[in-house]
C-alpha cells in the first residue's frame, strides 16, 4: 500500500523529511578546478568545509580529458580522520579513480553518507601517468532532505 | 532458516527502504586488499593478499582496475576472490577460477553488483593473474561496503 493510499492519521511523517526536498545538489571543491599535475605527483591535501548539514550521495573526479580517468588516484579523509578507502589496517587509502568512476563513461560513486554543519573532508589526488594532466573539477553531490 | 538468511532484518529493509525512496543505495565506506607489494610480472600470477574487515557490514558492488585503463588491460587481468579461505566468488563447478576484469566490470560499466556479509576475523582473499605475455600489470580491487555501525547513522529518522 503507498503512503498516499493510507489514512492519514497513519501517515509516517518522518518519511516526508526523508525525501529530498531540493535535492541533488554539488558542490564543487574549488581547489581541484583546473588544477595541473606533473608526472607521478600528488596534490597538497585540500580540505572542503560543508557548510550546512547536507547527505552525500556520490562524489566524482573529472580530469580536462575523460580518457586519463584511470590515471589518477584520490584519497578521502573525513571528519573524524577516517579514510574512505580501507585496507582495515590503515595501510591503503588511495583509490584508482577509474575503478571507482569508470573508464569510458564517467559515472559518480554512490555513497551514503550524513555530515554535520563545519563537518571536513579532505582530500589529495594524484597522477600516476608519465606526462602532465589537469583535472575539470572533483565534485560531491548531495540530498538536504535526508541530512541527519 | 532466517527469513534473510545471513542478513539482519535492518539491513535488508534499509536497502529496500532506500531504493523505493531515493533509486540508489551507496557505500559508507570502500574496502580495499592490502597492497600487492609490487607488480604482476607478464604471464604470472600474483600471491593471495588479504581484504580484512574491520567492521561488521555488507559488501554491496565491486569495483577494480589495471593501471593503465585500457580495454586490453581489463581483458588480460583476471582476479580471484575467495571468502574465508573456503568459498569462491568465481568458479567454474569444481574448484575457484579466474575471471578478467573486463568480465566483471566491463569497459562502460565500471562495476559488479554484490551482496554478501563481511565479518571481522573472515578475511577474503584476492589473487590476480596476468595474461599479458608482454607486460607487467598493477591492479587492484575495491568493495563498496555498508558497515552495520553507519547503519543508524545514514537513517536516524526512521530508528
Amino acid at each position: 500500500m503507498s503512503a498516499h493510499a493510507r489514512p492519514w492519521k497513519t501517515l509516517d511523517t518522518s518519511a516526508l523529511f526523508r525525501v529530498p526536498k531540493v535535492g541533488p545538489m554539488v558542490y564543487t571543491v574549488e581547489q581541484f578546478v583546473g588544477l595541473s599535475l606533473g608526472a607521478g605527483v600528488s596534490s597538497a591535501p585540500v580540505t572542503f568545509k560543508f557548510p550546512r548539514a547536507v547527505f552525500v550521495t556520490s562524489f566524482l573526479l573529472v580530469p580536462n580529458n575523460p580518457a586519463t580517468l584511470g590515471q589518477w588516484s584520490i584519497t578521502i579523509q573525513d571528519e573524524l580522520s577516517a579514510f574512505l578507502v580501507t585496507d582495515g589496517q590503515g595501510g591503503t587509502q588511495s583509490a584508482r579513480a577509474g575503478a571507482l568512476f569508470g573508464l569510458s563513461e564517467t559515472r559518480r560513486f554512490p555513497l551514503q553518507r550524513p555530515v554535520m554543519n563545519q563537518d571536513q573532508w579532505t582530500f589529495t589526488v594524484a597522477n600516476n601517468s608519465t606526462g602532465t594532466l589537469s583535472l575539470a573539477g572533483l565534485f560531491l553531490y548531495f540530498d538536504e532532505g535526508i541530512a541527519r | 532458516m532466517p527469513l534473510y538468511g545471513d542478513f539482519p532484518p535492518n539491513v535488508v529493509e534499509l536497502i529496500q527502504m532506500q531504493l523505493s525512496q531515493f533509486g540508489r543505495v551507496g557505500a559508507t565506506k570502500i574496502y580495499t586488499h592490502l597492497p600487492l607489494g609490487s607488480t604482476v610480472a607478464a604471464s604470472s600470477t600474483s600471491s593471495q593478499v588479504p581484504v580484512q574487515w574491520k567492521d561488521q557490514g555488507t559488501v554491496i558492488a565491486m569495483y577494480g582496475q589495471e593501471a593503465a585503463g585500457t580495454a586490453a588491460a581489463y581483458a588480460t587481468t583476471d582476479v580471484r576472490i575467495q571468502i574465508g579461505g573456503s568459498e569462491d566468488i568465481v568458479t567454474n563447478g569444481q574448484t575457484g577460477d579466474f575471471v578478467p576484469l573486463l568480465a566483471l566490470f566491463g569497459f562502460t560499466q565500471n562495476w559488479f553488483p554484490l551482496w554478501r556479509r563481511a565479518t571481522p576475523g573472515t578475511n577474503w582473499t584476492v589473487q590476480f593473474r596476468n595474461r599479458n605475455a608482454g607486460a607487467a600489470i598493477t591492479p587492484s580491487l575495491y568493495f563498496a561496503f555498508i558497515a552495520d555501525a553507519d547503519l543508524a547513522r545514514s537513517f536516524p529518522a526512521s530508528r
